[in-house]
């Protein structure tokens, strides 16, 4: 029977990174803080308020996102965009996620011959 | 003040000044967003900023995580160097321990108390040691490895090599330290250790009484920062022209008071060297003589050792 506890583990490693690659491809349209949580939420990213916040902060000092405050509404609100070299990320980090998940997949149809280059016949 | 106010407040505090404006309207629109999202669904308005807040959790974790600080006082990356270390400079606890308990008997202690002292020794150099090397390395994770990272990349070139002349051997800390350590013990304990008594019974001093107005206190000053710069040398692994710079100051802040008050003959006290050798004018040039040679001697080995590494390594980092 699979202990839950390692499930949850081992499911957070595999997700670690997807967030900056949904962010990224998602703040191609403007998003601010609470509203990219939310949507994250519904697209099946599941992040914690307290890792995204500071994430958005972070990718921006990276040059991989730009903000802007807008004050066209009653509550001011910080508006994250991708920039240009975010988007060339996204699409990078992207090519490789799609590529891990190919691989995994042939690794479970067993069309991929084992290694045993090395080790035992 | 709302529980907003006051959760925004906690994160700001340890937020770096310029950036605090920003945080602080950004982080209470989204709080406020969520807490909003939550009333519309239904929930009391001060039940749901409660759980928002609570979901933001601590805000302490929350600032650092602003500020890119680590949550942990000596990360992965320096606990190995940090752990190996201490075991090691540990060793040198129990020598002094052991001396005072010695000279305890010698003084005709009873058994119990003289093993009480120098337990009670041994453990005070024990937690100093563990003190200062751990407030070293951990400073170091807060500001050294951005020094000795700066590309932020790793690669083969930064392996250490196996038989590198450049690393600070272990061996070399641990008995530059432990003379760093036997000298302030006996700079503490000449006082009353010295073997000789006047006729009312107290001890005569080594050195003279006068000197403790200013300097020896200031030598026992100069001996611990001098035991914590071994110490981050052997944290950095090598000798730097600027780890050369503040060696050659050390030292010499060490030395040169030695060797002036030994050659005015405020050194010694002159009550001792009556006590020990008869006469106090011969005698104190001697010891005073014997004192500059050795001091001076030792003062030219470290801080020649210093430069000629340090110039050595930067000649084979060019390479």
């Amino acid at each position: 029977m699979l202990d839950p506890e390692v499930v949850a583990v081992h499911g957070q490693e595999v997700r670690r990174g997807s967030v900056v690659v949904a962010s990224l491809l998602m703040l191609r349209t403007p998003g601010y803080g609470y509203g990219l949580l939310e949507a994250l939420a519904d697209a099946g990213f599941a992040v914690e308020a307290n890792t995204l916040y500071p994430l958005l902060r972070r990718l921006e000092k990276q040059g991989l996102l730009v903000s802007e405050w807008n004050t066209d509404e009653s509550r001011p609100r910080k508006f994250y965009r991708t920039s240009a070299a975010g988007e060339e990320l996204a699409t990078e980090l992207l090519r490789e996620w799609t590529a891990l998940g190919r691989s995994l997949e042939a690794l479970d149809r067993g069309t991929v011959p084992p290694t045993t280059e090395g080790g035992a016949p | 003040m709302t529980l907003t106010d006051r959760y925004v407040a906690a994160t700001l505090r340890s937020i770096p000044v310029d950036k605090r404006d920003d945080i602080d309207r950004e982080l209470r629109a989204s709080i406020t967003d969520a807490v909003d999202a939550r009333v519309e669904s239904g929930s009391d308005p001060a039940e749901a900023e409660e759980r928002v807040l609570t979901e933001l959790g601590d805000p302490a974790r929350l600032a650092a995580e602003y500020s890119e600080r680590p949550l942990y006082l000596i990360g992965p990356e320096l606990y190995l160097d940090w752990r190996r270390l201490l075991s090691v400079l540990l060793w040198i606890a129990p020598i002094p321990g052991v001396v005072v308990l010695v000279l305890d008997v010698l003084d005709g202690a009873s058994a119990i108390s003289a093993l009480g002292s120098g337990i009670w020794t041994a453990g005070t150099v024990a937690l100093h040691i563990a003190f200062w090397t751990t407030v070293v390395f951990a400073v170091l994770e807060r500001t050294g490895a951005s020094v000795a990272n700066p590309t932020g990349v790793w690669t083969v070139d930064r392996l250490p090599q196996v038989d590198d002349s450049r690393r600070v051997p272990l061996s070399d800390t641990v008995f530059t330290v432990a003379i760093y350590v036997f000298l302030f013990v006996f700079l503490i304990l000449q006082r009353t250790y010295s073997g000789f008594r006047s006729d009312d019974g107290s001890a005569i001093a080594i050195l003279d009484p006068d000197l403790w107005s200013f300097w020896i206190p200031a030598l026992l000053v100069l001996l611990v920062l001098s035991a914590v710069f071994e110490v981050v040398l052997y944290a950095i692994g090598g000798w730097t022209i600027s780890m050369a710079v503040i060696n050659t100051v050390l030292s010499l802040l060490f030395t040169l008071p030695v060797i002036w008050l030994a050659a005015s003959d405020e050194l010694f006290n002159p009550d001792y060297l009556v006590a020990a050798f008869g006469e106090a004018t011969d005698s104190a040039s001697a010891a005073s003589t014997a004192v500059i040679v050795v001091v001076a001697l030792v003062a030219v080995w470290d801080i020649g050792e210093g430069w000629v590494k340090a110039l050595r390594d930067r000649g084979t980092h060019a390479c």
